[in-house]
């Protein structure tokens, strides 16, 4: 008597429980239904009534899939083992894919029913692969545009490197007719012999700095901590400036890790340059250091400055372009490589370089090194 | 003998050596097939030390140190390579076929001369097996 009443509070108070979950199911966005064992619909929500009308008391794989059999992935007597199962369903009728989950539920009689809860997640699904694609292509577009640039700086070095046998023969070729002949030629013949001993060394010049430049990119030197005031002052010693050039370092400059050889390169390509172009009777060159802490992220600032004869600003760009010189090389003797040089050794670390100047007055170039460090190379 | 197929690298080999006074005679060949079949005629005069280049037609100069090795035809005769390539893999190559020396070939025809020296002391002053 007691169990009896017990059982009945029981099933009264699965069927309120019921009548909550029912209304709840009513108001989501996903279809909800609920089948029998013998797969009969029990329930269907909103959703599930909009698409298909209401068909309860009908079979679900009639109802949903039009089909006369069990789906071949009916979940059903899974969950009637008291399963609760979660699955992607891709719908080839449809193209669409839905989440499933499938849990089972004790009704008021002590039977179990299967509920399933439906998510469309067609379009989520198709953005996941759109993305998926195109970070795809996004790495392979890299790898491309890696490998062509390695593939142009190995054709700049072994090019460069072919170069340089013909040239050999032809400047000793030159060397031995002015040696053999020399006396035979009148003064225009030797004039021309000068000219051609000149320009194979020009070009020679033109073949080291091309190699000089595809190396960049090419050796990996180990970054060491690189004492400034050292080795701006052997830069100095080493490009040997006329007696009418001073160069001033301002200040303590710092010690910073990098690649010696790459900052031998950055700083005796500016000064040589400053003193090279140098027009005044009494020319200063002035290197400098500050810090500068605009954005968040620490540079060291470097400066060179100069009184020579400064750069008209719409030379600004041109400079930095690789074979661009201002003057006629029989002027003034330069590949037009040493900017580029520059700039490429300050890209390659994440800094930058510009030039400031005043046509007659001078110029004063900046360049730029994160402290942090920057694991260089990559594409620029 | 000098194994070389630039007619340039020729003249310059030959007027450094005039120019420092070696007045030996100077077999060329101008690859490493040349140089082989020369070798390996019993009737020709061996050389006393063979300058090779490394790049030349139908056969380099490391497909030249291998055939002769193979062949036995280098025995007691110093090969010093004169070469344009600063390649790790040449020189490796080069001394594990067992050349004497490698010397990369200078730009100026003045430091050219000066290696042509250097060769010619060491190898005046080196003492050779007989035969």
């Amino acid at each position: 008597m007691n169990d009896t009443v017990k059982r009945e509070r029981q099933s009264v108070q699965i069927r309120e429980e019921r009548d909550n979950q029912n209304l709840i199911f009513e108001s989501m966005v996903d279809g909800v239904y609920m089948v029998s064992k013998d797969h009969k619909l029990e329930f269907m929500n909103r959703v599930l009534r909009e698409k298909f009308g209401d068909r309860v008391g009908g079979i679900c794989y009639e109802t949903f899939h039009g089909r006369q059999v069990p789906c071949p992935l009916c979940k059903l007597s899974k969950v009637l083992d008291g399963k609760t199962v979660q699955w992607e369903w891709h719908s080839r009728r449809t193209d669409e894919i839905y989440d499933l989950v499938e849990t089972p539920l004790t009704n008021a009689d002590g039977t179990t029913s299967k509920l399933t809860i439906f998510r469309d997640i067609t379009e989520r699904k198709r953005w996941e692969a759109e993305k998926v694609q195109e970070e795809q292509l996004r790495l392979q577009l890299l790898d491309e545009l890696e490998r062509s640039n390695n593939e142009l700086m190995d054709f700049a070095y072994i090019v460069s490197h072919d170069l340089k046998a013909p040239l050999r023969a032809i400047t000793s070729l030159a060397e031995w007719l002015a040696a053999d002949y020399g006396d035979k030629l009148d003064e225009d013949g030797r004039e021309q012999l000068e000219l051609l001993k000149n320009r194979t060394r020009r070009m020679h010049n033109l073949i080291e700095s091309i190699l000089t430049y595809s190396r960049i990119g090419r050796s990996n030197e180990e970054k060491e901590d690189v004492d400034l005031n050292t080795l701006v002052s052997e830069v100095i010693a080493l490009i040997d400036p006329p007696e009418d050039i001073t160069i001033e370092v301002v200040g303590e400059l710092p010690t910073i890790p990098f690649e010696r050889t790459r900052m031998e390169q950055i700083f005796q390509n500016l000064i040589r340059n400053a003193a090279l172009y140098m027009d005044k009777p009494e020319g200063l060159i002035i290197i400098s250091c500050s810090e500068d802490d605009d954005n968040g992220d620490s540079n060291w600032r470097f400066s060179v400055a100069d009184n020579g004869p400064g750069i008209d600003e719409k030379y600004y760009k041109k400079i930095f372009q690789i074979f661009q010189t201002l003057r006629p090389r029989d002027e003034i003797e330069s590949t037009g490589v040493g900017l580029t040089i520059v700039r490429k050794i300050v890209r390659m670390h994440g800094g930058e370089i510009t030039v400031e100047s005043k046509l007659g007055d001078g110029s004063t170039f900046h360049f730029t090194i994160p402290k942090k460090g920057h694991r260089g190379g990559g594409v620029s | 003998m000098l194994v070389e197929d630039d007619t340039v690298d020729v003249m310059t080999v030959k007027r450094a050596l005039k120019e420092i006074n070696v007045t030996n005679r100077l077999i060329v060949a101008s690859d490493g097939e040349e140089a082989l079949s020369y070798l390996m005629d019993e009737m020709n005069k061996r050389p006393g030390i063979i300058l090779l280049d490394l790049n030349m037609p139908r056969m380099s100069g490391i497909e030249f140190l291998v055939a002769a090795k193979k062949n036995g035809v280098l025995k007691s005769i110093p090969v010093v390579v004169l070469t344009t390539s600063r390649e790790e893999q040449d020189k490796v190559d080069s001394f594990g076929l067992g050349v004497a020396g490698y010397m990369v070939k200078p730009v100026s025809y003045a430091q050219f001369v000066e290696v042509m020296k250097t060769i010619n002391l060491y190898w005046t002053l080196s003492e050779l097996p007989e035969g």
